[in-house]
């Protein structure tokens, strides 16, 4: 023989392996004790036989080539992955098999002739399991990852299912797999299949998973259902999709047709998978749920806004006879002092309210974005002189001491005069209302690069560090430490801010704490040092006060009342009527000069009517003048194609009407 | 040394014979039909190996070592870059990818697959120079081509040669490109260009 007995012997005690030797007519001539116990074959009884005909099935396989090969000189390695065994040895694993098994087998040379063959035999049995637990691991792993990445990337459920059971089928190596919903009806709806064909198994009576179970195998107690059973499922993994409490979400499930078993390893991972799913259709619920939320939110700040510009559109039409009362008041009993004292006090007051109804109108035309600014070049100074000049009423009733320093150089913006007036004014307002009775302001307008500034500082009650970041916010006031209530509706600095940035400019509060007064600064893009006033023209002298045939429309009555009372006060010829039609007849009976005529009529409203008047050749030089609660552009421009000459916005400033009533006919 | 015009043609054409029995040998492992393109031969010094390497294999290389003896002793490779072997392996086996954590299967699928190779290209040179060579059991490195060849250079006591056979095949569609290197003392050089000569001299005759 070509390895002699000691070698032999050495050989096989320096490894765990099977080691058989043969001739150079593959006679064995030598068997380990190793080959013995594995194959049930003693040394004795393999010893002497031909290799082929103690393994008949060698040359079958075409395994002779190796032992040609060894002859021949030549090493052969058989690699366990391209020849699952050699020798058919039984597993050394408890299930039914053979050992896998990597092999070599080698020239057995002696100068340099061949004499024999040794074939080198391990047991890799345990090794092949060991690599495939971790290739199916790695593949779980990557497969979770996606179906992780599906979930989190937000796609819908069904496309998460479907991901989720190609990935489930692929990696357990299943015929079938299923994603189901669980209806309310407690019936189940298919998200996701795989492996069916065209002829999906009926989902809706599926009674393979109590709700109460989160995992389920087929074939080992729980069986198939008919459905599964028509097409061959024999064994089969389900597992519970959580969903909200104790009910799932639905079940994902894996079948096969061979009867199977699952491993701890497979059942963590359809858990896994399913969780997934979950978390998923979990985030998908809440997403919707979000947006439900949002859009009643949005939806009812919308109606918010269109309540406030209702409310304030309402409070403001009462506010106009009563002006007008007063002022008739105040004008026919001119020498009873009490009477001037509290029409004064009247006066203040009503001035008061329709300020804040003004602001609660212009806060809600600004969240909706309907104010239109009419800039105008103008000098700062005066902006500040008119801002003082609205606040002052409030500032000289509390006592407080007010120092205006100006700039000695006129500033020049570019800015809605009545807008920055009102910021401003609200500004000082607000340091009038928060001082302290006798405190002090100051207010100091300048220049700053290409900005133009206006700081109001106060003595006032200052405010916390909290505070500083939500003074501009909507209906924010600073919690009421001095013993009244400073009254307003908390929009006053909203509103300044508000209309500042519709400007390019920005409001900014300091304050170093409660108690320690606060500053509020104002910055506007200013035009360059020496720009051109073009803007302030020489406004033209009113002409003389003329006595004027006047109608009055306006379906308030006491509105229409008072508003003639005043202007016969003023030696106008005056009439009213209460509709349209009654405002056509009076208009053809009356010929008036002027006719104030209010947009909301019942019936023919003021567009139609001045439409008709203006029809009418003999009322053509009539001048019509609109009253109405709407000043934004688009309503101006539809009163002048009405054929209307002026717009007024209610409540109408007397002293407006006046300078209209003085001034030539337009027509 | 060079090899002249004929010598080369020689080599190419007994190379040709041994690789077919190659491509044969490996389409009987795997089932699949396997395509040898003509291989290219080339011969030189160990210490302008790896330029001419370059043209087949770059970085990481999976490389059988399989050292012969007999009257023409050398060493013989089976180069494959870890990408190609990557393909290969799994285009034969489904074993995974041969990288330097690479399981047990995979190095061996490639061991096989190399010894085959070897085998078949060595076993023809034998059988039609009429030299007897002796085999090791092949060997698996997976190695920058820097370090494996350094290892060739090291303990050298004489002036070796290569030879160097570059050859492209396609298994299931894919290509694989890889070189085998047969190198040699200048004695056995000397003696299996000879070998290769009169086996020329003698397919001529036929």
């Amino acid at each position: 023989m070509g390895l002699s007995r000691v070698l032999f012997g050495q050989l096989d005690a320096i490894g765990d392996w099977g080691l058989l030797a043969t001739d150079a007519d593959l006679t064995v001539t030598g068997w380990n004790r190793w080959l013995a116990v594995r194959s049930g074959v003693p040394a004795e009884a393999a010893v002497g036989r031909r290799l082929y005909d103690l393994f008949p099935d060698l040359e079958a396989r075409g395994l002779d080539r190796y032992y040609r090969q060894a002859l021949g000189g030549q090493t052969a390695i058989l690699s366990q992955r391209l020849h699952k065994y050699v020798l058919p040895l039984p597993s050394p694993a408890a299930d039914s098999g053979r050992m896998q098994q990597s092999v070599r087998v080698v020239p057995l040379v002696a100068g340099s002739v061949v004499e024999g063959t040794l074939t080198i035999v391990e047991d890799a049995t345990e090794r092949v399991a060991r690599e495939a637990d971790l290739q199916n691991r790695s593949r779980q792993q990557a497969a979770l990852a996606l179906s992780a990445r599906s979930a989190l990337a937000g796609h819908d459920i069904a496309a998460v299912c479907r991901d989720a059971v190609g990935h489930i089928a692929e990696t357990v190596g299943a015929d079938f797999a299923e994603a189901l919903e669980l209806q309310t009806d407690g019936t189940w709806a298919a998200l996701a299949g795989t492996g069916w064909g065209p002829d999906a198994p009926e989902p809706g009576a599926r009674g393979i998973l109590d709700h109460d179970a989160e995992v389920v195998a087929l074939g080992s107690g729980a069986r198939a259902d008919a459905e599964l059973a028509a097409r061959g499922v024999t064994s089969g993994l389900v597992v519970r999709i959580p969903g909200r409490g104790a009910k799932p979400f639905g079940l994902l499930a894996v079948y096969s047709r061979a009867a199977r078993r699952f491993t701890p390893d497979e059942v963590q991972f359809a858990r896994a998978l399913a969780d997934i799913v979950g978390t998923a259709a979990e985030r998908k619920l809440l997403e919707g749920e979000l947006r439900v939320r949002a859009e009643a939110l949005a939806e009812a700040d919308r109606r918010k806004d269109e309540f406030l510009a209702m409310l304030a559109h309402e409070l403001r039409n009462p506010l106009a006879p009563v002006r007008n009362a007063v002022q008739v008041l105040r004008a026919t009993r001119a020498d009873d002092p009490a009477v001037v004292r509290h029409a004064d006090l009247l006066t203040r007051q009503i001035g008061h309210m329709a300020h804040l109804v003004d602001d609660l109108l212009d806060v809600s035309r600004i969240t909706r974005g309907k104010v239109d600014l009419r800039k105008v070049r103008v000098d700062l100074a005066d902006l500040v002189a008119a801002a003082v000049e609205t606040a002052r009423p409030l500032i000289e009733a509390r006592r407080h001491q007010l120092r205006v320093s100006l700039p000695a150089e006129p500033v020049l913006v570019e800015a809605d005069p009545t807008r920055i007036t009102q910021s401003l004014g609200n500004i000082l307002t607000n340091a009038a209302k928060y001082t302290e009775d006798g405190g002090h302001i100051w207010v100091a307008a300048g220049r700053d690069g290409a900005e133009a500034t206006v700081s109001v500082r106060d003595t006032g009650i200052g405010l916390s560090p909290e505070m500083l970041t939500r003074v501009f916010d909507l209906f924010t006031q600073e919690s009421r430490t001095i013993d009244r209530s400073q009254g307003g509706l908390g929009i006053g600095l909203t509103l300044a801010r508000r209309l500042v940035e519709m400007h390019g400019g920005t409001v900014r509060a300091a304050s170093e704490g409660p108690g320690r007064g606060s500053e509020f600064t104002v910055r506007l893009p200013a035009l360059p040092p020496g720009a051109d006033r073009a803007d302030r023209g020489a406004r033209p002298e009113p002409a003389p006060t003329a006595n004027r045939r006047l109608l009055i429309v306006d379906d308030n009555i006491d509105s229409a009342e008072s508003m003639a009372e005043l202007l016969a006060l003023f030696g106008h010829n005056v009439r009213t009527a209460h509709d349209g039609r009654a405002a056509l007849t009076a208009a053809r009976d009356l010929r008036p000069e002027v006719i104030l005529l209010d947009i909301g009529l019942p019936g023919l409203d003021g567009y139609e009517v001045a439409r008709r008047i203006r029809q009418n050749p003999e009322l053509h030089s009539t001048t019509l003048i609109a009253m109405t609660g709407y000043g934004q552009d688009e309503d101006r421009r539809k009163t002048r194609e009405a054929g209307f000459d002026h717009h007024l916005v209610k409540p109408v400033d007397v002293d407006e009407l006046c300078r209209i009533l003085r001034s030539p006919p337009a027509r | 040394m060079t090899l002249s015009e004929s010598q080369k043609d020689a080599v190419t054409e007994l190379v040709n014979i041994a690789f077919s029995r190659t491509a044969a040998a490996l389409s009987e492992l795997t089932g699949n039909r396997v395509e040898l393109n003509v291989p290219e031969v080339s011969a030189h010094p160990i210490a302008e190996l790896i330029p001419a390497l370059g043209r087949f294999v770059h970085g990481e290389v999976a490389t059988v070592h399989q050292i012969f003896g007999g009257p023409v002793s050398g060493d013989a490779f089976l180069l494959l870059d870890i990408d190609g072997a990557t393909r290969l392996v799994s285009l034969l086996a489904e074993a995974g990818a041969p990288t330097t954590q690479m399981g047990e299967s995979a190095r061996e699928v490639l061991a096989e697959v190399g010894n085959i190779l070897l085998n078949a290209c060595l076993g023809v040179f034998g059988d039609l120079l009429e030299v007897r060579f002796t085999f090791a059991v092949p060997r698996l490195h997976l190695d920058s081509l820097g370090s494996m060849i350094d290892s060739l250079m090291i303990g050298a006591d004489e002036i070796r040669h290569s030879l160097l056979i570059g050859a492209r095949f396609r298994v299931r569609g894919s290509e694989v490109t890889g070189c085998m290197v047969l190198v040699l003392g200048v004695t056995s050089l000397d003696l299996f260009v000879a070998a290769i000569e009169g086996w020329a001299e003698r397919a001529t005759r036929a």
